[in-house]
């Protein structure tokens, strides 16, 4: 088998609540390999966005070892985890996170603009550009290139999201609930297309409470008591 | 690169940067306002200050005023090198009587031009505005030209009110420009008459010069005779037609009823050059005699002087230094032994010695110096004439020192101007960072985005950083101009209001000076627009700054 994208070892998590610990992950271990697609079922609560958070390098475990793609995340500078958040994983939020100032366009771009220096950009503009309009294509988005977040749908505007993690084709995507926010017809449209982009050799690691929706995944694990089952 | 653009964007979102942009106008705008009035005003107080009485006052130590004054001042000229000039003056009080008007004033007898090098108070003369050399005994021909101009300028405005439509037209003041115009006409004629006859006057002295250069036989002794008689009776007539230099008197513009404004601001006089008017005055000089009846001369007005400060102009005339010495008995007295003729017993006196120092001198810091120099020599001075020491001054002051005791009030004004300043600064610059401080903050879900895509924690800094600047610079740029031009058209601002609304804000005789100063400094803009875009910067980066060093995942469950 070859070497895993994503190898986390006994993470553990906990928030502080007043005077309790809330201790939401309690050494959760994942190995995730190339082409994978693993969904994460757990119920509300039970750890899963922050699990994904942890693995996406938007936050940090309190314990435990994370190895991302051959490097250890806990001795990687600030400048290299920025720059792995940028290249090689794409995130899809629940509540989508697009920027309201930026068209479709400008926010699929985004992360491509992030990854390039000033000068380097005008030579890519161009491609990427393209690039970015071909994407949006393929996820129906074709004449909304001009419309800003706020003049689409709920679907639409997860679609958006998800060719903005996917424009610097990063070698993981991490999807929390993508469909949590819009109805099951749209979910389907959604996890239909997640479910291509992986056939197409896409590393995805999905959490959702939905056990239907995790059935599109080739492996499904279940987060319970803070640990994977 | 994505900060550029994401910056850009930012500004782009009307609404946002709208509201830093405006929020930043506004408070520039204001403390510059506010900061310019209320500087003016305390410059104004202070350049009056020191232009009633020079660098450095002497005053009398007692009642009578102080003697050797010109043996004093070349003394001091000689003992302290940083003394540039010096000028004594009189102040009493006296009654003006124009026509059958009677004012109370405040008499200043002057030496001129002496006095400009001391004070450049009196310089915004009708006559002789801005002359070095002004004097009692200006040429005749300008005070003929000047007030032919005031008669036009009178002429102008009197088209100028008749043609306002009858419900704007002030009956009033077109009743007094009137009286004003047709004083001035007459007033000019009888300059033109005196003119005419000085040269005649000035011509028989030709003739008789040359009779009496004749030789013995051809000399007619008769007409030399009826010459110098006829040149006597003339020159009499003439001085009472037009009072000889030393009873010529200058009037403060501002004296009631002596001259009046006119809506749009122009001075418009009742009395012009001229006219003769009367002076009655107290000779307080001799503090031995039990009774006192009042002194009266006959002067001509031959120019007015303005100092901008109202109770100043208001109150006060300007006559030559030594006719008001003599007036109040304060010129020497001589001794009474017939044995003695010409034996000075008292000498005459002045009631201030106003030194002006050399330009270098002129600070705070220095002029303390000088005084001190100042008063070791009025010690020396006294020493040397033991005699008269009742007649010594006792102590030099510097403008601000003598300010301090008799306008004790502004000093207050100005701490509590002062503060206000404080204040309103402060004031403006919280408002600039919170309103920074808040549109950034609503922005933290967009910077956990950013750094989810990879944004870097200075990165973002830089975004807002770059927001910040550009709508501070620009509501900088926007609050300086408006403010500039409020400042600098204050005055038309308030004039106005005043004629659409009917108030004034500024009254003349409440704030001292007639008009609200209107001068904007550089200095002062440029501290504002640093306070202001530092304010900005600082409300910029705080949240910025905070927002980019969370982990990601904490700005974006920001609420
Ligand atoms: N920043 C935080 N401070 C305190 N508690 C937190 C914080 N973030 C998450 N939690 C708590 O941790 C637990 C797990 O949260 P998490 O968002 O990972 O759940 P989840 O499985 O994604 O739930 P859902 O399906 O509703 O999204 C929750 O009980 C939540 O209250
Ligand atoms: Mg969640």
């Amino acid at each position: 088998m070859s070497e895993p994208v994503i190898d986390a070892r006994g993470l553990h998590k906990s928030y502080r609540m007043g005077r309790v610990d809330l201790h939401v992950l309690r050494g959760v271990s994942l190995s995730v390999g190339p082409g994978e697609f693993v969904a994460v079922v757990g119920a509300s609560g039970s750890g899963k966005s922050t699990l994904l958070h942890i693995i996406g390098l938007l936050d940090e475990q309190d314990r435990g070892g994370l190895v991302l793609n051959g490097d250890d995340a806990a001795k990687l500078s600030r400048r290299r985890r920025n720059r792995i958040r940028c290249r090689d994983i794409g995130f899809i939020f629940q509540f989508y996170h697009l920027l309201g100032e930026l068209n479709v366009l400008e926010n699929v771009v985004l992360p491509a603009k992030v990854d390039c220096p000033a000068i380097g950009w005008l030579g890519r503009r161009r491609r990427i550009r393209a690039q970015a309009v071909e994407l949006l294509e393929r996820l129906g988005l074709k004449d909304r290139l001009r419309h800003r977040p706020k003049e689409l749908s709920g679907g639409e505007r997860q679609r958006v999201a998800i060719a903005r993690a996917l424009i610097n084709s990063p070698k993981i995507l991490l999807a929390d609930e993508p469909t949590g926010n819009l109805d099951s017809k749209t979910g389907r449209q959604i996890m239909e297309l997640l479910k291509t982009f992986n056939q197409a050799g896409q590393t995805i690691v999905m959490v959702t409470h939905d056990t239907d929706l995790a059935a599109a995944a080739t492996r499904v694990l279940h987060l319970r008591d803070g640990r994977l089952k | 690169m994505y900060k550029l653009f994401l910056c850009l964007r930012y500004l782009r979102r009307r609404y946002l940067a709208l509201v830093a942009v405006l929020a930043v106008a506004l408070c520039v705008a204001m403390v510059l306002i506010v900061v310019s009035v209320m500087d003016g005003f305390l410059r104004k107080i202070e350049h009056a200050a020191r232009g009633l009485c020079g660098d450095i006052v002497v005053d009398a130590g007692g009642i009578s005023g102080i003697g050797l004054y010109d043996e004093f001042a070349a003394y001091l000229k000689d003992e302290v090198e940083e003394v540039s000039a010096t000028t004594p003056v009189i102040y009493t009080v006296g009654l003006l009587r124009v026509g059958n008007l009677t004012n109370m004033v405040q008499v200043c007898g002057i030496r001129l031009p002496e006095r400009l090098a001391v004070t450049e108070f009196e310089r915004d003369m009708f006559v002789q505005a801005g002359w070095p050399d002004a004097s009692f005994d200006p040429p005749i021909e300008r005070l003929i030209a000047r007030t032919t101009r005031h008669t036009k300028l009178i002429d102008k405005i009197r088209k100028r009110e008749s043609a306002k439509p009858s419900d704007e037209r002030d009956e009033n003041l077109l009743r007094k420009l009137a009286v004003a115009g047709n004083n001035a006409v007459w007033q000019r004629d009888m300059l033109v008459n005196i003119s005419l006859q000085r040269k005649k006057i000035e011509r028989k002295r030709r003739d008789l010069q040359a009779e009496r250069g004749k030789p013995a036989g051809l000399r007619n002794d008769e007409t030399i005779q009826r010459l110098a008689e006829q040149i006597e009776k003339d020159t009499d007539r003439l001085d009472r037609d037009f009072c000889p230099p030393g009873k010529r008197m200058i009037l403060g513009l501002g004296l009631p009823s002596l001259s009046f404004r006119t809506p749009e601001g122009e001075a418009i006089r009742m009395v012009t050059p001229g006219r003769r008017v009367v002076l009655s005055l107290f000779p307080l000089g001799r503090g031995m005699s039990t009774t006192i009846s009042p002194n009266t001369a006959t002067f001509t007005v031959i120019d007015d002087a303005r100092t901008d400060l109202y109770i100043i102009d208001s109150a006060t005339v300007y006559v030559p230094f030594e006719t008001i010495q003599e007036l109040a008995y304060m010129g020497a007295d001589y001794s009474p032994d017939e044995d003695k003729p010409g034996v000075i017993v008292i000498p005459a006196r002045c009631s201030q010695i106003q030194i002006k120092v050399k330009a270098p001198y002129a600070s705070d810091r220095e002029l303390i110096r000088v005084r001190r120099k100042v008063n070791a020599a009025i010690k020396k001075f006294t020493d040397a004439h033991l005699s008269q020491a009742h007649l010594m001054p006792v102590e030099a002051r510097t403008w601000r020192e003598k300010q301090a005791k008799y306008i004790g009030a502004i000093e207050k004004q100005r701490t509590l101007v002062a503060i206000m300043f404080g204040i309103i600064s402060l004031v403006s610059v919280l408002m600039v960072f919170a309103i920074f401080h808040m549109i950034v903050t609503q922005k933290i879900r967009d910077i956990g985005v950013i750094r989810a895509v990879g944004g870097s924690a200075t990165g973002v800094a830089q975004i807002f950083l770059g927001f910040g600047a550009a709508t501070a610079m620009l509501g900088s740029a926007i609050g300086l101009t408006g403010g500039y031009f409020f400042v600098r058209y204050i005055n038309e601002i308030q004039d106005w209001l005043a004629k659409w609304f009917g108030f004034r804000v500024w009254e003349r005789d409440v704030y001292l000076f007639d008009k609200i100063p209107n001068t904007v400094e550089s200095l002062t803009m440029l501290w504002i627009v640093c306070g202001a875009v530092a304010a900005g910067l600082i409300g910029v980066l705080l949240p910025a700054v905070m927002a980019a060093r969370m982990q990601p995942v904490e700005a974006l469950r920001y609420e």
